[in-house]
């Protein structure tokens, strides 16, 4: 086990997407570097979930009948959870701008290069 | 008669103290008995004779009258006075005429009785003959103005009366004799003048003017309304008071010198404007004078002193010696010469041929030769003239037009070869034949009974003839024009000439083109028929944009009749969004004249709008003017229908197909780190290589997606100010990964920021990248270059691998659009990625374009404009 890695496991990632594949995949890829995996596929149940407060937000901008980037903006609007970094995920790369406008701290388009995620996750997991 | 001593004493101091010849006589015997010194010297005598009785003193005859007069006054006591007696004396031996004023008069004494006589004479001969001198330099005077035809007129100005002699009253036209008002006078003059005459006489009362008057007027006879005109001299007298009291003077007829001036000045008008050079010389060929038509041939300029010019600078040098040493004298000899010489204009040195005449002039009086006169004829124009009627002549010679003339029976004199070969004539028949010959019988009737009549009172006649060829008899229709011609100076018809068409070939041709018509006809219907019978609407318009034919189809669709669709009325039915475009890409067409396609919608009879796709190619002639457009409007509306749902289902479909892709790929990469993890190397490879497969298949997802939203008009733009050169470092960063066979080489000349869609830019330097990556497989470098200027940055890929054939290269930008070829079989790929990389560039109002070479390899390049 890496110094990396130590460090991992006591990070917590939180993933929010109504696609229970790619929530499935990508959560075992976490987990295998050493993350701590929660999920959710209800938009709705984000806000909830953060109570836990995760070390990283992975949150899908599509979920059915509701808009990541609206859950963001309450997010970072709240002084409870706006220090909780946001990675957004979407198969539009053109609503990338939008994603960093509602407050996301970085972006990464469907379908992502794991090597891409976990760079861009250590990133932002300080 | 006895005087006292006192009273003697007293005369005699008397006539001594007079200032003229004095004497005293008294008693019986008439005794002189006193004479003052110049009565002494009258009668040539000394004091001696004082004393004598005057018969013994003073014998002779002009004594005794003396004598007789003296009694006789003694007796009467009237005194005798004799003005300017003539007395003939003689003088220096000669008897000549004297003139004496003589006084004798009684001296009376207090009783009033005769007691002596005193006598006085006064020599007035000089005075006499003064006044004789005078009135015989008047009678002269009188006689001379008489003479001459000169009037004198003496004119008051204070009353404003005129004294006139009978020659003045004549020039005036004034009947009245005597004295008259000036206000009379002014009406004999003619009116032109009157303010004129008024003003001098004016001016000559005037004291400023010392009284000069000198004018020239026309007067108009109150008899006969004769119009003279006269020349007055006077002068104005002036009293102390500076008014002129008399103002007198001549009037002279000089109507004949007027009209002799007129006449000359005419003349010489004549002369100067003459176009024939004309010329004075004198005897040694100084010029004196020269027109205004011989200065500009000679070159002589207008305001030149042209006494200093001679005669001969004006010849040649060939023609001065051929003057000089022969025609001078013939001219003497034969008083003039007349011939062709050639003149020289003194500037440009050219050779002027002229006609040339000279005459010798001789003064009026004397008959002595003083001066050679020249006219000369620029020959220059009728050379000219010439040249030109020898070239008409050879242009009759050669004309393919029948042409003839004849005299006026129809007998030929002339007929061109063109003439004699339309009517199969051999040359040497030509003037034995006659026009009524070659003519068929019916235009033999028609030339003499309606031709001939109209040719001689209009001189002219054209219309259709029939010649008749003399070999074969064959009837040729020509369409004829004939013209009189008559003599110059009696105007009497002598000929006829002639030019004629051979209508043969025209009528030929109406034939053929009557032949054509109807053939053109038939094509025409049949192509409305076929234009009828094709499944689409098709019309024509003219260059301005007005159709003017549309098919039958137009009533499958249409509310609106075709008349009323004509011209421009098709427009009425567009829908309102689609009017403004349609209206400007079509009159974009017409003023360039390239091919017009535009879909749009159409009000159709049901209320409802229908899609139409239109496309009309101009029709040019070799001039590339626009003569007519084509056009045909294809119902598309079930295919827009079905293109929407296409596009629908691709957006959908691949939105859909991304979501499993996406989980396929993130497991895929999974299960690689598993294997990894376990050492399986080679089943991480195969799960590397799914990975990739799995990419592919994105990016084809991906391009249908952004195609899909590109033809709905769904395609998004996020506009934002980037840094140009982070965007391309990162693509190459990116693409760079991708393949590690190709060097991605950079020369970023731009640096700054671009305000524009980031994410789409960055697909667009993508797909260039990867395209040159792909190829140009045997190559092993990429060069990505930028620049920029003020206006816009520009972004080049430059690849060195298979090229672009020349043709393929304006089509790759289109839609699904493969290059095809052997080779290019071995790329894969749907064809979308240049179509909506232009689609980006031209939605960010940028260009984007190719050169290739193919072989060789490619540049793509774009440039966006730098707001």
């Amino acid at each position: 086990m890496t110094m990396n890695q130590k460090k991992m496991e006591n990070k917590k990632i939180f993933i929010a997407d109504d696609d229970e594949a790619i929530v499935d995949a990508t959560s075992m890829m976490l987990e295998m570097v050493g993350y701590q995996v929660r999920h959710t596929l209800n938009g709705a149940a984000v806000q909830t979930a953060l109570l836990d407060r995760p070390d990283l937000l992975l949150l899908d901008i599509w979920m059915s009948g509701v808009d990541g980037r609206d859950i963001c903006r309450r997010l970072k609007a709240d002084p409870a959870t706006l220090d909780i970094p946001v990675l957004m995920i979407s198969a539009s790369r053109e609503i990338r701008e939008s994603a960093l406008e509602s407050g996301a701290d970085d972006f990464l388009a469907k379908p992502f290069d794991m090597d891409d995620l976990l760079e861009k996750v250590a990133k932002l997991i300080v | 008669m006895t005087i006292s001593n006192s009273e003697r004493e007293l005369f005699k101091s008397l006539v001594e103290a007079s200032p003229m010849p004095a004497a005293i006589y008294a008693g019986a015997d008439i005794e002189i008995s006193a004479a003052n010194d110049l009565m002494l010297n009258f009668w040539g005598k000394d004091a001696s004779v004082i004393g004598k009785p005057i018969a013994e003193a003073l014998p002779g005859p002009s004594t005794q009258h003396l004598i007789e007069l003296v009694r006789e006054v003694y007796a009467s006591g009237i005194t005798h006075h004799a003005r300017e007696e003539k007395t003939e004396l003689l003088k220096d031996h000669q008897t000549r005429s004297f003139y004496f004023s003589v006084t004798i008069k009684a001296i009376k004494n207090a009783a009033g009785i005769p007691s002596g006589i005193i006598h006085t004479q006064t020599d007035v001969t000089e005075l006499v003959l003064a006044r004789q001198k005078v009135a015989e330099t008047e009678a002269h005077l009188a006689f001379a103005l008489s003479s001459a035809g000169i009037g004198t007129w003496d004119l008051d100005p204070i009353n404003n009366t005129v004294k006139w002699d009978s020659r003045c009253r004549e020039l005036f036209g004034f009947a009245n004799d005597g004295e008259v008002a000036y206000q009379e006078v002014l009406n004999c003059i003619h009116p032109d003048d009157e303010a004129f005459v008024r003003k001098a006489v004016k001016n000559a009362v005037s004291p400023a003017s010392e009284g000069h008057y000198d004018i020239r007027y026309r007067t108009v006879s109150q008899d006969n309304q004769q119009v003279r005109w006269l020349h007055c001299k006077g002068k104005a007298y002036f009293n102390e008071e500076k008014i002129a009291y008399r103002f007198s003077g001549t009037a002279q007829d000089i109507s004949e010198e007027v009209k002799t001036r007129t006449r000359e000045q005419q003349l010489l008008c004549l002369v100067e404007h003459n176009v024939d050079h004309m010329s004075v010389a004198d005897m040694e060929g100084n010029l004196i004078y020269i027109n205004d038509a011989g200065k500009k041939t000679l070159g002589i300029d207008p305001d030149m002193d042209i006494t200093t010019l001679r005669a001969n600078d004006f010849y040649t040098p060939h023609e001065l010696k051929r003057v000089q040493e022969n025609l001078i004298r013939q001219i003497h000899e034969r008083t003039g010469w007349q011939g062709v010489i050639r003149l020289m204009n003194r500037i440009t040195k050219e050779e002027i041929p002229c006609q040339v005449n000279y005459i010798l002039i001789k003064d009026v009086e004397t008959g002595k030769v003083i001066g050679r006169g020249a006219t000369a004829r620029d020959l220059r124009p009728e050379i000219k003239a010439k040249a030109e009627l020898q070239r008409l002549g050879t242009i009759v010679d050669i004309s393919e037009d029948f042409i003839n003339y004849c005299d006026i029976s129809g007998n030929t004199i002339y007929l061109n070869d063109a003439g004699l070969k339309l009517i199969g004539m051999e040359k040497d028949r030509m003037s034995s034949s006659n026009l009524y010959n070659y003519h068929s019988d019916a235009s033999v009737i028609a030339i003499s009974e309606v031709i001939m009549p109209q040719l001689l009172s209009t001189g002219k006649w054209s219309g259709p003839l029939e010649l008749v060829h003399q070999q074969t008899g064959e009837i040729i229709p020509i369409h004829k024009q004939l013209f009189i011609i008559r003599e110059d100076i009696t105007d009497t018809p002598i000929a006829i000439a002639g030019i004629a068409r051979d209508l043969r070939p025209e009528l030929k041709a109406g034939k053929a083109i009557d032949f054509k018509n109807t053939q053109l006809q038939i094509a025409i219907r049949e192509l409305e028929f076929l234009a009828n019978s094709v499944p689409v609407v098709v019309w024509t318009s003219n260059p301005r944009g007005h159709l003017d034919y549309i098919n039958q189809r137009w009533y499958e669709r249409s509310p609106i009749p075709i008349n009323k669709a004509l011209g421009d009325g098709w427009t009425e039915i567009l829908h309102p969004d689609d009017e403004a475009r349609t209206r400007a890409a079509w009159h974009e067409c017409l003023k360039t004249g390239d091919p017009f396609q535009i879909e749009f919608r159409m009000l159709d009879k049901y209320g409802d709008y229908r899609w139409w796709m239109v496309r009309a190619i101009a029709l040019k002639d070799d001039n590339d003017n626009i003569i007519k457009w084509y056009g045909s409007n294809i119902d598309i509306t079930d295919h827009k229908e079905l293109e929407r749902q296409k596009d629908n289902f691709l957006g959908v479909a691949s939105h859909e197909l991304k979501t499993p892709v996406t989980s396929i790929k993130a497991y895929a990469q999974v299960m690689e780190m598993m294997f990894r993890r376990a050492g399986d190397t080679k089943n991480a490879e195969l799960l590397g290589k799914m990975d990739n497969q799995i990419n592919r298949l994105n990016n084809l997802i991906g391009d249908l997606l952004e195609v899909t939203k590109i033809n709905t008009g769904r395609l998004q733009f996020v506009i934002s100010p980037f840094s140009f050169n982070q965007m391309v470092e990162d693509v190459i960063e990116e693409v760079q990964r991708t393949s590690l066979k190709h060097e991605i080489q950079k020369e970023l000349h731009f640096e700054g920021e671009v305000r524009g869609d980031r994410e789409r830019i960055f697909q667009v330097v993508t797909n260039l990248l990867t395209n040159a990556i792909k190829y140009s497989p045997d190559a092993s470098r990429i060069i990505i270059y930028t620049e920029g200027n003020e206006n816009e940055v520009q972004l080049c890929v430059q690849d060195f691998g298979i090229g672009i054939r020349r043709d393929q290269q304006d089509r790759i930008f289109e839609q699904f659009y493969r290059v095809s070829g052997s080779r290019e079989h071995t790329f894969p790929g749907l064809g979308l990625g240049l179509y909506i990389s232009s689609e980006i560039v031209k939605h960010l109002n940028g260009r984007i374009w190719v050169n290739s070479v193919e072989g060789k390899g490619s540049t793509f390049c774009f440039a966006l404009p730098l707001l």
